[in-house]
């Protein structure tokens, strides 16, 4: 165990016999056989050999200071969008069962449709990545829990 | 491939995930054998099979490969390990026990060698840390089994770090009040 | 005089700069533990009750009362809830949450009535009694329209 760490509240402490128990009753590895040491080895070398073909190459040489600055402004775009009621903040579209409110039940019909494999509107695609899926759920999911937007 | 590691200990796992995504395989046989007997230890607690963890153990360290090149590591290695062997733990023991008529229960404490307990010993802690809710339990496990900080724990399962205390000061409370192991705090 | 007036000026001039560091041992509360910061841990159930009309989804708000602050966030009991519901990060910390959850389980029937569709962990300061409100702000059933559902909670202990 790290010392450095604040882990020595008192509290949240074993006595020193039944931690030992602890420990060696469940952190004690299975005997694992040297061929699949070997094996892992070999699965290792041949995917780290291979050309670095997916190696992320810039098309135009940008600085990062300009990377971190569109990040900024991003955040920014995405942070102070204008937020009201569940209908004027650009999620009026996921109203799915048009009760004028962006609730869980949104959530769950989104969930639903997918799992249905039904064509979704575009219009429900939250994160502007051409595609409507589980990741368009996840952003409406947040929103319908995020505190400070609504009333409670 | 050597029959000994290299035991190179002194870089740290940051320095080896960078030669690591430069391609250098003696990093990852180095991170291998650094973490290869936790994950394997993770393996058969969730799995509760001995070829199952194998299997899991295998897996593990095939996703982490794949992550390679453009890895960048964010927390503790084990931090970030640990849910992929839980998951895939979890997703083999359920495989697992499709094909057999009985479900997941959490397994018995497998005869390791190690453990100088007595057989009645082993069963009761057992049945104690098996009574504890699963987030207690995981939480226990990690600590006093695998060792790892507090913040280490809560960044495995991504939840703050008042949760793993929260947690952790039942699983205790649990532990102190039950008859098979209040003799340990009594003492 | 001169001597005792002296002597008895210093003292009370240490005892006007703080003398609590210059205290005997007994008097030394720079060394004693503060009471009013300990802690204690509570863990609130969060039920939702639908009645006879299975439960599919729910959202409710939860605000901790005074003293409390939310640290952790669970699962319920029956399985179909048993993951953890979505929640806001920044409510960690805090002493509000919006919790919400849904269920597309098809493999086993929706619970009914008094569901503890979750639970929250809560840090309360010492000598604090924390009054905590719930509201239920939706429920669904398993086509999804609204529920004539309600919520409450309960705490489990307060250690």
């Amino acid at each position: 165990m790290n010392d450095t760490e604040p882990n020595n509240e008192p509290s949240l402490e074993l006595p020193p016999a039944l931690a030992r128990r602890l420990k060696d009753a469940y952190g004690r590895p299975p005997v694992i056989p040297a061929e699949l040491d070997a094996q892992l080895q070999g699965e290792a070398c041949e995917h780290l050999r291979r050309p670095q073909s997916t190696a992320s190459k810039r098309l135009l040489p940008f600085p990062r200071w300009l990377a971190a600055a569109a990040a900024l402004v991003a955040a920014a775009v995405v942070t102070w969008a204008p937020v009201g009621s569940g209908r004027k903040d650009g999620f009026q579209q996921a109203d799915l069962n048009g009760d004028g409110q962006i609730d869980v039940l949104d959530s769950y019909q989104f969930a639903r449709r997918l799992q249905h494999g039904d064509k979704l509107e575009p219009s429900l695609d939250l994160n502007g990545d051409g595609v409507v899926d589980a990741k368009d759920l996840e952003i409406l999911t947040a929103r319908v829990v995020q505190l400070g937007k609504q009333k409670g | 491939m050597p029959t000994e590691a290299s035991t190179d200990e002194t870089r740290s796992d940051e320095e080896l995930i960078a030669l690591l995504n430069q391609g250098d395989s003696e990093a990852f046989e180095i991170v291998y054998r650094r973490h290869r007997d936790w994950v394997a230890t993770v393996a058969l607690r969730i799995t509760g099979d001995h070829a199952l963890a194998l299997d899991v153990l295998q897996e593990t360290f095939l996703y982490f490969l794949r992550k390679f090149p453009g890895f960048t590591l964010r927390c503790q290695l084990r931090s970030f390990l640990y849910p992929a062997v839980r998951n895939l733990a979890i997703a083999a023991r359920r495989q697992a026990a499709r094909l057999q008529s009985d479900g997941g229960t959490f397994p018995e404490i497998a005869g390791s060698g190690h453990d100088n307990a007595s057989a009645p010993d082993r069963i009761q802690l057992n049945r104690v840390v098996a009574a504890l809710p699963e987030g207690q339990r995981e939480v226990l496990l990690l600590r006093f089994a695998d060792e790892l900080s507090l913040q280490e724990i809560a960044e495995a399962l991504d939840v703050p770090l008042g949760t793993v205390k929260s947690r952790l000061h039942n699983a205790l409370g649990a532990l102190r009040e039950a008859p098979e192991t209040k003799k340990f705090f009594d003492e | 005089m001169t001597l005792a007036a002296f002597i008895y000026a210093a003292m009370a001039l240490l005892f006007a700069g703080g003398g609590a560091s210059l205290a005997t041992g007994a008097e030394d509360n720079a060394w004693s533990v503060d009471k009013s910061r300990e802690v204690r841990f509570a863990i609130v159930d969060i039920v939702v009750d639908s009645g006879t009309q299975p439960l599919a989804a729910y959202q409710v708000l939860f605000s901790a009362g005074s003293g409390a602050r939310i640290v952790g966030i669970e699962g319920g009991e029956p399985n179909v809830f048993r993951e953890p519901p979505h929640y806001d990060p920044k409510a960690i910390q805090g002493n509000r949450v919006i919790l919400a959850a849904f269920t597309l389980a098809t493999t086993e029937p929706l619970p009914k009535g008094k569901v503890r569709v979750a639970t929250i962990h809560l840090q309360i300061q010492s000598g604090k009694t924390p009054r905590h409100q719930i509201k239920l702000q939706t429920a669904g059933g398993p086509e999804g329209a609204p529920l004539p559902a309600q919520a409450s909670f309960s705490e489990r202990n307060s250690r």
